[in-house]
């Protein structure tokens, strides 16, 4: 890996960086986020929206909870002119996922780091099968989604703290944390890509819709890791970055589901998934991100058709000569 | 009220219709691929196949706020299109030009074809020069034969309805068309070589 | 982007029909869940604590090399902040810089994830997450072992060198390097006090060095299995012909987790396929049924591949 140049096109922050803030735990009834009070089988809100950016093919507005991301779909467009392009018979893809460098405690810089190009290609495999790129022959489609704000990665778990002198070890280590970040940010980009696709008008067999789920065991279950009990594991769909009171993670599932065709698209599962009884641990947390794979779909549903609705209702209210300023698109607001 | 559906909701049974544009087919049913609203047409009267005269038609299509707009963001150059293209650069072989319409509408972005030589004209191909048919800057109409490399589209304007339709003279007047082959200048009269599309 | 291939649309709808037959023919006529044989050494480096190299018939000649160094936990005014997953390094880099090759840049291994989608800037990197992801996910037992004393720990510096400039080697290459450089490994032997921060002190013996993964103690290193589906039938270890004209794929990664063989998987990704031969509108992407019949064909087969290639680590290190 070659030493990256600088990056001599922006104002550049300080070389040698700055030291992200640790916030140290004041006291023990500190404020939990109300992530607590949704069932484990209910998926966060979604609000979802098309057609914001008008200088692209399409777009989508996505935002759950913290996550606040934007797709721009462009094309198909021209292949670039060089020798080096091969023939395409069918349309190529290009995703790209960036976080913006606010959106997270940690700065992040305007050079793209491994994780983003990680879920660039993640969010590709997602999308290419469902996009019929043969009707779209020697061009490119361009999905760039920018995150804009996201739950915090910071390692607050992972943080062994000093207070008042006594050093406060961790119950255990939350090896986790990043997946299921980086998870609940991936399954919000196959959801938002797809919509924005659909908005773009490109031909798809179908919409993709993104599913998150993680099985946690009880904290104190912890040290015979892989051992817990069977009857102890908590399966939460769309699960908080934050893990459930005293429950130590165990794995992460995140896929794209293509819910007409029952068929999975991208799949990622990290984490210890024990096999003594063949795959059935794996099925179940399977069928957890599936589940919340399937709530999702209905916004998404409910979103790619607004816009086409308040088309319809304004060709409608003009073929009737009503002046009325109607057609205010409803905002789709959905539970799973 | 008219229903919206979704890529992937199925329209009925594949035996009943015959899919058109923005529909496929899976498991034996009609799949939409677009957002948008449902059209079925009746066959028309003038098809004699009795197989498929009792089949609609069966298509997706987007509506859109502007009719030319939106709709044209996802257009491409096909084979049998009629396109509208300006040349950019020309020698001995071919002339390259840059697509800006297809089948009438405004594409978004330009799209690079060349004319070969011997798909400027029908007859007497051997004789065809590029530099006496197009210049540089001249808008032509031309039609699609081939997708063709990486990077050209290939056209012709093999036919009397094809080839420049505007340009202008050297000394940058507009001319008109005066005979198939021949256009004449506005203001100062003179005559130049051109490929030249029957105005009608 | 699929792996490059020279092979025609015909080629390929053959190789298709041909994986897809009840039973199924494979180019190489091999068993669908047979593996290619390996060449496999290990601890030849002795500039490391750890490594490996592996030599596979079609995808190439992969050499690992795995160095610790002592690190101090760092420390501001108010806290410790121990950021373990930054004690691993991993990093693969094709020889030859990689520009040479078809394809190239576009992403090592072909998995998702593994490389980039827009095939710039994107070469290294992403088999570089996939493989760090094997090794901490399910419990971090590696990051247990990592650490020195009270306030120290080692750091893993885990080099891939790949020497054939194949941009898309198998998975199967890159896992099995890594997994037999990490069972190899050696750190030195503290000869400090375990609960002091002071600066740790080591034996000079390298006799009585201590391994990373105490031999039989469990879990292993892990180890990833590319498979990929075309109609019903599954295939494990693909060759480049046989992803292209895959349907879907996977890589399963897997660590033992018994002296009998059962492992546990740790990780799950998609693989990407070159989708070559088959129909239009047919199979996008994997049903849950296809995906049982997948991972549990890793999961069947992981324990022998697994132990074999432990087996060969351990007695070349008693050769040694």
């Amino acid at each position: 890996m070659a030493a990256k140049a600088p990056d001599r096109r922006r104002n550049n922050p300080p070389s040698h960086g700055t030291t992200p803030p640790v916030f140290l735990s004041t006291s023990s009834d500190d404020i939990k986020p109300a992530q607590s009070s949704r069932p484990p089988d209910e998926i966060r809100k979604i609000f979802l929206r098309t057609g914001l950016i008008s200088s692209v093919t399409g777009s989508s507005f996505l935002e759950i909870a913290p996550l606040k991301l934007s797709v721009s779909v462009l094309g198909p467009r021209p292949l670039p002119r060089s020798a080096s392009t091969p023939f395409a018979a069918q349309a190529i893809l290009t995703t790209e996922v960036k976080f913006a460098p606010f959106a997270s405690t940690v700065r992040r810089g305007y050079i793209r780091d491994s994780s983003e190009r990680d879920l660039g290609s993640r969010l590709y495999q997602a999308l290419v099968g469902a996009i019929r790129r043969e009707l779209y022959p020697k061009s490119r489609i361009e999905v760039v989604v920018t995150v804009l704000d996201s739950e915090d990665e910071g390692d607050d778990v992972n943080t062994v703290c000093i207070e008042d002198g006594r050093t406060v070890e961790p119950q255990f280590w939350d090896v986790g944390r990043a997946d299921r970040a980086l998870g609940v940010v991936l399954a919000g980009c196959i959801t938002a890509a797809s919509a924005a696709l659909a908005d773009a008008g490109i031909e798809m067999f179908d919409l993709v819709s993104g599913g998150v789920a993680s099985v946690f065991v009880d904290g104190g279950d912890v040290k015979g890791k892989g051992k817990a009990g069977a009857g102890g594991k908590r399966y939460v769909r769309d699960p908080a970055v934050a893990p459930p009171d005293g429950d130590a993670p165990v794995a992460t599932c995140v896929l794209g589901y293509m819910a007409a065709r029952d068929e999975i698209s991208e799949l990622w599962i990290s984490g210890k998934l024990s096999t003594s009884e063949g795959t059935a641990e794996m099925d179940e947390l399977v069928d957890e991100a599936v589940a919340a794979a399937r709530s999702s779909r209905g916004v998404l549903n409910e979103a790619a058709k607004e816009r086409v609705q308040f088309i319809v209702e304004k060709a409608q209210s003009q073929s009737t000569e009503t002046p009325s300023a109607t057609g205010q698109g409803k905002d789709v607001e959905m539970t799973g | 009220m008219t229903t919206i559906v979704v890529p992937g909701q199925p329209l009925g049974p594949a035996h009943a219709y015959v899919p058109g544009d923005g529909v496929h087919v899976f498991n034996g049913q009609i799949v939409s691929s677009l957002v948008g609203q449902v059209a079925t047409s009746k066959p028309t009267s003038t098809n004699t196949n009795t197989a498929t005269a009792a089949t609609p038609t069966i298509s997706v299509t987007k509506p859109t706020l502007s009719a030319d707009e939106e709709a044209s963001a996802t257009l491409l150059p096909d084979v049998h299109a009629e396109v509208l293209c300006r040349v950019t650069r020309i020698n001995a072989r071919q002339a390259t030009v840059a697509i800006f319409v297809v089948n009438g509408r405004v594409c978004g972005d330009e799209f690079q074809g060349v004319i070969r030589v011997q798909d400027v004209r029908m007859t007497e191909v051997d004789r065809v020069r590029i530099f006496t048919s197009f210049r540089p800057g001249d808008i032509v109409r031309a039609r699609v034969i081939s997708l063709g490399d990486q990077s050209n589209y290939y056209l012709s304007t093999a036919h009397n309805s094809l080839g420049v339709i505007m340009a202008s003279s050297e000394a940058g007047d507009p001319m008109y068309p005066i005979n198939w082959r021949e256009m004449k200048s506005t203001r100062t009269g003179v005559i130049e070589e051109r490929k030249v599309a029957k105005p009608f | 982007m699929p792996p490059p291939t020279p092979l025609s649309p015909p080629e390929l709808s053959y190789l298709f029909t041909s994986l897809a037959l009840e039973p199924p023919i494979r180019p190489d006529l091999r068993a669908p869940f047979q593996f290619r044989p390996i060449v496999a050494e290990c601890s030849f480096l002795p500039h490391c604590n750890g490594s490996s190299r592996i030599c596979m018939a079609e995808s190439g000649e992969c050499i690992v090399g795995i160095k610790a160094e002592v690190e101090k936990d760092t420390a501001s005014k108010y806290a410790t902040v121990i950021e373990r997953d930054k004690w691993i390094e991993v990093s693969v880099e094709v020889a030859g810089g990689g520009a040479s090759g078809p394809g190239s840049g576009v992403g090592v291994g072909g998995i998702s994830g593994a490389g980039g989608a827009s095939g710039k800037d994107e070469g290294d990197g992403g088999a570089a997450v996939w493989l760090k992801e094997g090794l901490l996910a399910g419990g971090a037992g590696i990051l247990d072992r990592l650490v020195i004393s009270k306030g120290w720990h080692w750091k893993l510096y885990i080099d891939v060198l790949l020497l054939t400039p194949t941009s898309h080697p198998s998975p199967l290459l890159l896992s099995a390097a890594t997994n037999m450089a990490l069972d190899s490994t050696f750190l030195p032997k503290l000869v400090s006090p375990h609960d002091v921060d002071d600066i740790p002190a080591f034996s000079d013996d390298w006799n009585i060095s201590v391994p990373l993964y105490e031999p039989s103690t469990f879990p292993r290193p892990p180890m990833s299995l590319p498979v990929i589906a075309v109609g019903d039938n599954v295939f494990l270890d693909p060759s480049v012909a046989e992803v292209a004209a895959a349907e879907v794929g996977l890589v399963v990664t897997l660590t033992l987790a018994d002296s009998e063989g059962h492992c546990d998987i740790v990780g799950v990704r998609g693989m990407e396929v070159g989708r070559g031969g088959g129909k239009e509108g047919e199979r996008k992407g994997i049903s849950r049924k296809l995906l049982r019949q997948m991972v549990s064909a890793c999961v069947k087969e992981a324990g022998d591949v697994i132990k074999g290639l432990g087996e060969s680590t351990r007695q070349q290190m008693f050769r040694a």
